[in-house]
């Protein structure tokens, strides 16, 4: 496998220079390095590929990867991405959008895209917090934590946002977190492999806007207790509910095959008269 | 392991910004912050290309160099 | 007799979507509101017939995405809607601008503000259609009369749309896409197609002003033209820009590119004009009451003529300019409080009434007619 220097060299936009936006230490690298990786990893070329991103810290990866590239508005990535799935379907499409992105404000496309089944592979980088504004709580803010607008502790119950679009219909599912490096690249390959609706859940630290409010220590601190409290998939699911304290599953949760929407808009076309190509 | 081959490890400090990753992630104490504040290879010697460091790195400023292949250890789970 | 086209009997609503079909569009997205639905339920039984797209999205916010990334992927798209819907796609609409993205956006409109009188006409969203989303930003908004004419400015929106790389928007007052008129279809007409680069890929800046005002064509994703799209401020290829001279540039030229070709665009229609000393102003549905008040005023002696914006925005300010010195006053009968009507005091101040409408009803020929006579006694 190509390391991550030389996948990002490859897919770098040459016209753009590093160092990145990310503040030190930000978890949002290491998930454009794993998705480099994926990619790399695919017949794909970089003219096939069209990486749509939201609004946040997260969604300033598409500046930066030489593939077709759209910055769309605030939550709305999904569907400005729907449009281009559908308009050209033989073109990859992948979304990469935040936590508050891709729940809050864009939690109504989510669930649609997931609903509808469209061969779009969403990536979702949830560092639990608004990083971009300033580290207002966001929709997986955990109960208690710090925020900027939630100075005395969050009261609102989080999403697990896993299990929100395994509900909503998303037929691949996975979990990773940046200190699993090297297992969300290859998570990212089978949903970019998956034909259908795909979410890859990378939680990343945010260790200026999240961490430090939270006193959660360095960014490897915080990427130590996403090692401490993951449990892949199978065995989270035998701990007994009562030893259950902060863990959380993390692996490939959902891979099922179901008819894709553009597949059974096909077959719309052929009962009006038209011509399938 | 050929000596010529001991030093496997490039760190661009114009693109590092020094957030300690590298040198805790690392399972062989490889790494170490130098006096300038960027990681260095202390102990080359000891390093076995997991490859931990450079895909942590948030900032892409670890390359391993390797004329042999590099392992493809670290996964987990 | 000359041999004519056959005649059909159609709905503006209907005739605005078999113009957007006969323009190539082959994306619609959209979310069912009245009066506009009509759109909606035609494409989703004649689009999949052509192998085109069409899907009912979630809200109007995802409409208008989804028409844009259908945009950019090269197909001509559209979406269709009314008064709240239009409220929820204005952030996208000021995304299209921004990025230069040519799309077709129709509004039929309703009473407001809100939910407002859903069944019943307007003519209240000629202002949001100017300045719905923040910022300066450029705007194209026609105002079909009649169902022939809810056909042929589609058209007409979806070249504008083309040639300027900027939405479209279509102002349809309900009592037109409600109407029903016998029409010949029009069979020759000129479609605009997106322009393709014709630099190579290491050449090609999405957002370059290039000589002589000429507009960069937008090449479709996918096509080997690799580049950056987003509604931040950007540079010549697009990527987000906070040098001075830049930020510029991109503003100044969305903006330029419609001021510059103010007489491409706009369009009006003039009736009895020439001698006229009272001039109505009207659009829409309104347009045909006012040219009947014209002819009752004629009838009594009174030199009236009526100029109809077909163009809405880029208001045609220059054309009431040119006659604003021998008209004794303009009257501006709409179908809301007077939102035309401050247009006009812009280009003739003082010499301005307007005959405003806001209960559901049109403006009827008699109240226009009383106001003509009132003002030249
Ligand atoms: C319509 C709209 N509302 C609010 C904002 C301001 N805003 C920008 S990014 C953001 C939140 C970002 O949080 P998240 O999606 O989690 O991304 P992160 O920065 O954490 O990666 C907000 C509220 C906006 N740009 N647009
Ligand atoms: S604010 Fe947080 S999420 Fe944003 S770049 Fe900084 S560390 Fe990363
Ligand atoms: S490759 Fe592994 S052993 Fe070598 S320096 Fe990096 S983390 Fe340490
Ligand atoms: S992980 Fe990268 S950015 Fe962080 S200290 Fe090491 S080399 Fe520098
Ligand atoms: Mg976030």
């Amino acid at each position: 496998m190509m390391r991550t220097p030389e996948a990002i060299y490859k897919y770098l936009r040459p016209d753009k220079k590093f160092p990145h936006v990310w503040c030190p230490g930000c978890g949002i690298g290491i998930v454009m390095g794993a998705l480099v990786r994926a990619i790399e990893n695919t017949e794909l070329t970089k003219d096939e590929i069209v990486l749509v991103s939201g609004i946040g810290c997260s969604g300033r990866i598409s500046t930066y990867l030489d593939f077709n590239t759209l910055h769309t508005t605030h939550g709305r990535a999904l569907t400005f991405a729907t449009g281009i799935k559908l308009a050209n379907p033989e073109l990859t499409v992948i979304t990469v959008m935040g936590d508050g992105d891709a729940t809050a404000i864009g939690g109504n496309h989510l669930i649609h895209a997931c609903r509808r089944n469209i061969d779009i592979n969403a990536i979702i980088i949830n560092n639990n917090i608004y990083g971009m504004t300033g580290g207002q709580y966001s929709p997986t803010t955990p109960m208690e934590s710090k925020a900027s607008t939630a100075q005395y502790g969050s009261i609102e119950k989080p999403f697990d946002i896993c299990k929100l679009v395994e509900a909503c219909g998303a037929t691949f599912v996975a979990r990773g977190t940046t200190f699993h490096a090297k297992m969300l690249d290859a998570m990212m390959l089978r949903a970019l492999n998956h034909k259908g609706f795909s979410v890859v859940e990378a939680m990343a630290q945010c260790p200026v806007q999240y961490g430090r409010r939270n006193k959660l220590g360095t960014p490897m601190d915080m990427m130590q207790w996403f090692k401490d409290n993951s449990v892949s998939s199978p065995a989270f699911d035998k701990i007994p509910p009562d030893e259950l304290d902060e863990q959380f599953p993390v692996g490939v949760l959902v891979n099922k095959e179901e008819k894709e929407y553009i597949d059974r808009y096909r077959d719309i076309v052929k009962k009006a008269g038209g011509d399938v190509p | 392991m050929d000596t010529e081959d001991l030093d496997p490890i490039h760190i661009f400090s114009s693109w590092c910004k020094q957030c300690g990753i590298c040198t805790t992630i690392c399972p062989k104490k490889v790494l170490e912050i130098g006096p300038d504040g960027y990681p260095y290879a202390a102990r080359p010697e000891d390093c076995v290309l997991c490859g931990m460091c450079d895909a942590h790195c948030p900032d892409y400023a670890i390359t391993l160099k390797a004329k042999h292949e590099v392992k493809e250890e670290g996964e987990h789970e | 007799m000359n041999k004519r086209n056959e005649e059909v009997l159609l709905q503006g609503n209907e005739a605005c979507a078999m113009g957007a079909l006969a323009a190539g569009m082959r994306f619609f997205a959209g979310y069912p509101i009245t009066p506009s639905t009509e759109i909606a339920e035609f494409l989703s039984a004649e689009l999949p017939k052509i192998n085109g797209n069409f899907i009912q999205m979630e809200d109007e916010i995802s409409s208008m995405g989804a028409i844009i990334g259908a945009s950019l992927a090269g197909t001509k798209s559209m979406t269709a809607t009314s008064g709240p819907g239009f409220s929820l796609m204005q952030e996208n609409i000021g995304f299209a601008s921004m990025a230069e993205v040519p799309c077709v956006v129709v509004n039929v409109m309703r009473g407001g503000p809100s939910t407002g009188m859903p069944t019943r006409p307007s003519q209240g969203d000629v202002m949001q259609s100017r300045w719905g989303t923040h910022g300066d930003h450029p705007v194209i908004a026609l105002c079909p009369k009649s169902v022939l004419e809810c056909y042929t400015l589609t058209v007409r929106a979806f070249n504008l749309a083309e040639k300027y790389r900027t939405p479209v928007i279509l102002l349809i007052d309900g009592i037109v896409g409600h109407m029903w008129e016998n029409i010949e279809i029009p069979q020759a007409f000129e479609v605009t197609d997106r322009a393709k680069p014709t630099v190579p890929p290491e050449w090609y800046h999405p957002y370059e002003n290039l000589p002589g005002g000429e507009i960069t064509p937008l090449a479709p994703f996918g096509q080997g033209y690799r580049y950056h799209v987003t509604g931040m401020v950007h540079d010549r290829s697009g990527f987000p820009t906070l040098v001075h001279d830049e930020v510029e540039q991109c503003l100044k030229s969305i903006t330029n590119k419609i001021k510059n070709n103010l007489h491409d665009i706009i369009d009006i229609e003039e009736y009895l004009l020439k001698d006229a000393d009272v001039c109505v102003v009207a659009y829409g549905s309104v347009a045909r009451s006012a040219r009947e008040a014209v002819n009752m005023a004629r009838e009594e002696g009174i030199k009236a003529g009526m100029l109809r914006p077909i163009t809405l925005w880029p208001f045609p300010r220059f054309h009431l300019e040119d006659i604003a010195h021998r008209m004794k006053t303009f009257v501006v009968p709409e179908m809301n409080f007077g939102q035309v009507y401050g247009e006009v005091l812009k280009s003739s101040p003082k010499k301005a009434v307007r005959v405003t409408r806001v209960d559901g009803e049109l403006v009827t020929p008699d109240q226009i007619f009383s106001k003509i006579q009132e003002v030249s006694s």
